[in-house]
């Protein structure tokens, strides 16, 4: 499928966190937080992560390919299941760094104006943890706005997306 | 479970995620809005929306939810084994009475309907996320 243009500028707002779920090798669900999520093209997603946060993220991708992340607003709720196929596991490059600081610094802020201060965790705990990228190719998209009737592929929703 | 920053965790605040497996084992992420203690061993989780979550935990039994404490941003992976799905009772009165506090707070009674709880039993608890102390 190809990601419609929609999506690329909801991954770019600063309110939205990101679960990443993975198989392990018994066939139970890992799920991990990730930093940001970007759209490389119309097919491809790079999903930024700490690994310290993430132990077993690299075996299980490795046993099962299937991969989701779900992105979701903590302001509105509105939120996307992106269901895909694991392609790669990268380091972050100069520019991968440069918009996931970017990213962390607006999420602080968006989140501090409704009244959580998650700014101590991040400076004082994670700063300095490395953060590493998963390339994934993105088979199918899910809503996830809490909502009558949601869960849909966005293929039967309004195609304002 | 006696750890308190965990069970602030279950206040409702900060919405969690359900993770599941389908038959074809593809993982699935959802939201939930309300991970109740009901004790030791057993938590319940507020159903709202019959959806694929639905249809995966009867296919696999075997499923995680994520809470996170609203104080110190602590989080939490534990993972749970379905034991029931109870759609009256005490049990799922208290939870709908629950929700309507979580629903009113985000100004969501429209959509914040409680169908059913699910009841899973405890496997193991995972803490993901080492926030600061309180």
């Amino acid at each position: 499928m190809k990601i419609p243009p929609y999506y690329t500028k909801f991954f770019q707002r600063y309110d939205t966190l990101g679960y990443l779920a993975s198989l392990n090798e018994n066939g139970f669900c890992d799920v991990c937080r990730t930093g940001l999520v970007y759209t490389l093209n119309e097919e491809y997603v790079k999903i930024m992560f700490m690994p310290a946060l993430a132990s077993n993220l690299h075996m299980n991708l490795q046993t099962n390919p299937l991969m989701t992340v779900t992105v979701v607003s903590a302001l509105t709720f509105e939120g996307y299941q992106f269901k895909g196929e694991y392609l790669s596991h990268e380091e972050l490059n100069g520019n991968d760094k440069a918009l996931n600081d970017s990213y962390l610094k607006g999420m602080t802020a968006v989140i501090k104006e409704v009244g959580f201060d998650l700014e101590n965790v991040l400076s004082n705990k994670y700063s300095k943890q490395k953060v590493e990228a998963i390339v994934m190719k993105v088979k199918a998209i899910y809503e996830q706005t809490p909502k009558n009737g949601t869960g849909k592929n966005i293929n039967q929703l309004n195609p304002e997306s | 479970m006696s750890n308190t920053e965990l069970l602030g965790a279950f206040q409702g605040i900060l919405p969690g995620v359900i993770t599941t497996v389908s038959k074809e084992n593809i993982p699935n992420v959802s939201y939930i809005s309300q991970v109740h203690y009901i004790d030791e061993e057993r938590l319940g989780i507020s159903w709202q929306f019959f959806n694929k979550t639905y249809h995966n935990i009867q296919d696999n039994p075997h499923f995680s939810v994520v809470v996170t404490n609203p104080v110190t941003f602590s989080m939490w992976k534990i993972d749970l084994k379905l034991v029931e799905i109870i759609k009256d009772g005490d049990l799922f009165d208290e939870m709908d009475l629950a929700l309507e506090a979580i629903a009113s707070m985000y100004r969501a009674e429209d959509i914040f309907k409680l169908k059913a709880v699910v009841v899973g039993k405890i496997i193991s608890i995972e803490k993901q996320f080492d926030g600061f102390k309180s």
